[in-house]
């Protein structure tokens, strides 16, 4: 469904993403892998237009997305969950969950039953509907930017280090509602650093390195190769 | 005691004045985190675009039988054509120097500024000198007790009223409002939720110059005189309404226009020949303001990130 061919990002002289390609299938989660400053942000951002491509392109059930604005491309059926969560600070709870919605469907409806199992799922959101999201702890904004993102059905969903920062509980959590996502149906592109959680429950799996793509396979051949296992696992 | 009433009222007026210009400008400060600076001027323009069209109604013969409807027909027009106008310096100006740095964009808002003011000079008859400005509003008014409240004050207080409100509803409650705040907290995360944002700016830029149409209008039937250059003064007390409030702050903006009409009428009543520094007052509260609490009263105190 999304393929990403040969991208090129440079911010001014620098490279930032050479030649990287990838690709998802319908159904899967894709994770990709890489320390700090390997580009991983900077790949979601390509892929949803908020950083230019220098090259090559990148296309979404076999539609060209390279000259779309950001709005027309989430618009596909493509949901992100930014890095750094991205929630509006001085937005209560509530408008946050409505931003999900409001600006690519029109059924007010829908909407409210979807914040309502919002509140279902994390009661502690319902009970802070109306506070500012600034005010949340870092863990019930990991919760607010979730449910943010299920407030659409996407196509895609685009995680960008959702774990960051988040207690072990927390993080078991997060991954717990990404496989509830995936068994739904729902296609994921998982980029982490916590190598260990994304690799026990994707499909397949990209390893970055400044910039490029120096690994991908099955999460198997990942799991087994030397250098993954040295890198992530070492310490284990 | 009506001494202090008479200038409770007009304290009201001069504060609806520069609450209206105030919430305009604090919108672009808001949204783009640009200081517009002329959006004095749009409120000029607004002041100039009416006097025409009045003279020309009048000379059609239309006021007399239907100037309780020619007025409103003609404020509104004057209201959607410098809505228009804020639509074009978006286009021409703005969405071409919106990856610039800011400084640069308030530069050219300055240029604007001043387009607006020699073309006025230029074009308007006699533009160079002071004109007289037509009375629009109902003249007499209510007696209370020996205080006059006249129509004309209290259509310029309830039309500011009028308009905070309409402007909270559709910043608090309105699908576009929402758009405008969360573009105005991360432009990023706003365009990934799927929101437009050159469409969020543009209406940004309808509604403050459509909203220094109105000011300019209101400014003008309160003094009864239109110069083609007031509008630096005019955008700086909003800018110093908005600044006193803090800056990018809707609430703000009212508190800081409210409390500058204040000082200002005040000020010049009760110190002895204060009339002739009736500006100094505002702009010392200002420099206080800058001094001792840059964020404003409202605003939210700015951290160094480390």
């Amino acid at each position: 469904m999304l393929e990403v061919n040969a991208i090129n990002v440079k911010y001014g002289k620098s490279i930032v993403l050479q030649d990287v390609s990838l690709s998802i299938q319908q159904g899967e989660i894709v994770t990709i892998l890489g320390p700090n400053g390997s580009g991983k942000t900077t790949l979601v951002r390509s892929i949803v237009g908020l950083t230019p491509i220098t090259s090559g392109e990148v296309n979404f059930f076999g539609q060209k997305l390279n000259h779309l604005k950001s709005h027309q491309i989430v618009a596909k059926g493509i949901v992100v969950v930014p890095e750094g969560r991205g929630i509006f600070p001085k937005l209560s709870v509530e408008d946050n969950l409505r931003t999900g919605y409001i600006f690519l469907e029109n059924d007010r409806d829908v909407m409210l039953e979807k914040i309502q199992d919002a509140y279902t799922r994390f009661p502690i959101l319902g009970q802070r509907r109306n506070q500012l999201a600034g005010t949340l702890s870092g863990g019930e904004q990991t919760m607010l930017a979730v449910s943010r993102a299920m407030m659409r059905k996407p196509k895609l969903l685009l995680m960008d280090e959702p774990s960051l920062g988040l207690s072990p509980k927390l993080v078991q959590q997060t991954f717990n509602i990404i496989q509830e996502l995936h068994q739904a149906g729902t296609s994921i592109l998982l980029i982490e650093q916590n190598a260990v959680k994304a690799l026990a429950i994707c499909d397949r799996g990209y390893i970055l390195q400044k910039g490029k793509v120096v690994l991908n396979g099955p999460k198997q051949l990942l799991i087994s190769d030397e250098r993954v296992h040295k890198a992530y696992f070492a310490m284990e | 005691m009506n001494t202090f009433f008479q200038l409770l009222i007009s304290a009201l007026l001069v504060s609806s004045l520069y609450t209206l210009v105030a919430v305009g400008f604090t919108m672009y400060v808001g949204v783009i985190n640009l200081a517009n600076f002329s959006h004095g001027d749009t409120c000029v323009m607004g002041t100039f675009l009416l006097m025409p069209l009045f003279l020309f109604a009048t000379k059609m013969g239309w006021m007399t039988p239907l100037a309780g409807l020619v007025i409103p027909a003609l404020i509104i027009l004057v209201i959607l054509v410098t809505g228009l106008w804020g639509a074009g310096i978006y286009k021409i100006l703005v969405k071409p120097l919106l990856v610039a740095p800011r400084l640069i964009l308030l530069l050219a808002s300055v240029a604007a500024g001043q387009v607006i003011r020699e073309a006025i000079r230029v074009i308007y008859p006699n533009g160079s000198n002071p004109q007289v400005f037509p009375k629009l509003l109902p003249s007499g008014g209510i007696e209370l007790s020996g205080l006059t409240l006249g129509y004309d004050s209290l259509t310029i207080i309830f039309l500011t009223i009028a308009c905070i409100i309409s402007l909270n509803f559709i910043i608090q409650r309105t699908k576009m409002g929402l758009a405008m705040r969360a573009v105005s907290q991360n432009s990023d995360v706003s365009q990934i939720m799927g929101i437009n944002i050159e469409k969020t700016i543009i209406s940004v830029f309808i509604l403050g110059s459509a909203l220094a149409g109105l000011a300019g209008i209101l400014n003008g039937t309160y003094y009864g005189i239109a110069k083609f250059n007031l509008g630096s003064n005019l955008g700086i007390k909003g800018f110093s309404a908005a600044v006193i409030g803090g800056l990018g702050d809707f609430q703000g903006a009212i508190i800081g226009g409210v409390l500058l009409g204040f000082i200002e009428v005040f000020a010049s009543a009760y110190i002895p020949n204060g009339s002739q520094y009736q500006d100094v007052f505002s702009f010392l509260a200002v420099i206080a303001f800058l001094i001792f609490r840059p964020s404003g009263i409202l605003g939210e105190k700015i951290f160094e990130k480390v």
